[in-house]
């Protein structure tokens, strides 16, 4: 019994682990979305000839994160493995532009990058993890009292 | 994990049944299948990526060989996955059940949307770069038949390898972990990113979202690879006649 309730609390304590990551991939998407904006208006400030350029690109990609970060709260593993793809073809196609970029920021990049990789796998981990626990709740043969004894309140 | 003293199918790795509380054997935890399907859709999307990263470091394509030595390879990196997802990629070559509806939506809608992205990408271009699209066919002047190399390579090639890798091989892959829709979304995302480029994602993006719908209810790549090809071969034609 005690070894159950410990792989019980074990689980529950993962599960709080990779939520935490999902809400730490969710920020990032946020951020990412703010970030675009604000550089994208920056840039069109300073360059007056491309400025449309940059205020619709700035735009999209900025919809494009934010879209995302809201849709991770109805479905996080979708949401937070498109933000990592979208994330990682903007890296490549400011490499195209200017292969200089690709150092720049580099510990950023493999920060968010880690972040979007722990967030999508936290996703897909939480829900198993979620429905097992609900499952083991939910199970008939734990119904009397003298079966719950070592456990405390609300345990389960 | 199907428990031994109840018969409970318990998940993959659990320590303890569910319904009875029997510790299990520690049976050796195999990679669930859907695990492998998430890193092979990743590996696929990162060797697609790489692929259109060096074709954009090399330059433009100077004549029609390049452009089919290009269309080659890039059949070919396809194919290698699809033949490590062989079983379930070539069940979605089934003819679909009739549905004249549909394949009528299809040939109609098609060219229609053709047409009009057409005009949007040419008035964007100009508006925004003042640049002018350079037509498809011009590539494929000195070939031996310009227009059927042109639609084989724009309309054809394209067609049946975007679908095979975006609706076929990642959509049967992502299905299992996200589900229907999140994966419709995720694949059209996917299908636009690989084209590098966020203005034309206005277009691409809904048509992703239209192909993957039409792979998720007739669970068929046809629809797709039908419209994908008329789209493309439509804009080489008003590229022609306009």
């Amino acid at each position: 019994m005690q070894a159950f309730l410990n792989y019980v609390r074990r689980k529950k304590s993962l599960l709080t682990e990779k939520t935490g990551a999902v809400k730490k991939a969710r920020n990032v998407l946020f951020i990412l979305g703010a970030l675009n904006l604000l550089v994208s208006i920056i840039a069109a400030t300073v360059d007056n000839e491309n400025k449309y350029i940059y205020l619709i690109t700035g735009i999209i990609a900025a919809s494009v994160y934010f879209s995302l970060g809201l849709w991770s709260r109805k479905n996080p593993f979708a949401a937070i493995l498109s933000g990592f793809i979208v994330f990682i073809v903007s890296m490549v196609i400011n490499a195209i532009g200017d292969p200089n970029t690709i150092y720049q920021g580099l510990i950023w990049k493999i920060a968010i990058i880690a972040a979007f990789v722990y967030g999508y796998k936290g996703a897909r981990d939480s829900d198993k993890i979620a429905a097992e626990l609900k499952q083991m709740k939910e199970a008939k043969d734990f119904t009397t009292e003298n079966d719950l004894s070592g456990m405390q309140s609300g345990e389960l | 994990m199907i428990c031994p003293e109840c018969n409970q199918e318990n998940y993959n790795g659990a320590r303890f049944c569910s319904k009875c509380g029997n510790e299990m054997n520690a049976a050796v935890a195999t990679i669930p299948d859907e695990n492998k399907g998430l890193s092979r859709t990743i590996t696929f999307f990162l060797v697609l990526l790489a692929y259109v990263m060096i074709l954009h470091f090399i330059g433009p394509v100077k004549n029609y060989k390049q452009s089919l030595l290009i269309d080659v390879l890039f059949a070919s990196i396809v194919l290698i996955f699809f033949a490590l997802n062989f079983r379930k990629t070539i069940e979605l070559f089934k003819l679909p059940k009739k549905s004249p509806g549909v394949f009528a939506a299809i040939i109609v809608g098609a060219p229609f949307f053709g047409l009009i992205i057409f005009f949007l990408s040419g008035f964007l271009n100009g508006y925004l770069f003042g640049t002018v699209d350079e037509p498809h066919y011009r590539l494929f002047a000195n070939s031996p038949s310009p227009i059927l190399f042109t639609i084989i390579s724009v309309g054809v090639f394209p067609a049946v390898f975007e679908e095979i890798a975006c609706r076929g091989i990642m959509f049967n892959n992502l299905e299992k972990i996200a589900g229907v829709w999140p994966t419709i979304i995720l694949t059209a995302i996917i299908f636009t990113m690989l084209h590098l480029s966020l203005l034309s994602a206005l277009w691409i993006f809904p048509v992703g979202i239209l192909f993957g719908m039409l792979r998720a209810r007739y669970n068929t790549l046809w629809y797709g690879i039908i419209g994908h090809f008329l789209y493309n071969s439509s804009i080489v034609f008003f590229e022609i006649l306009l």
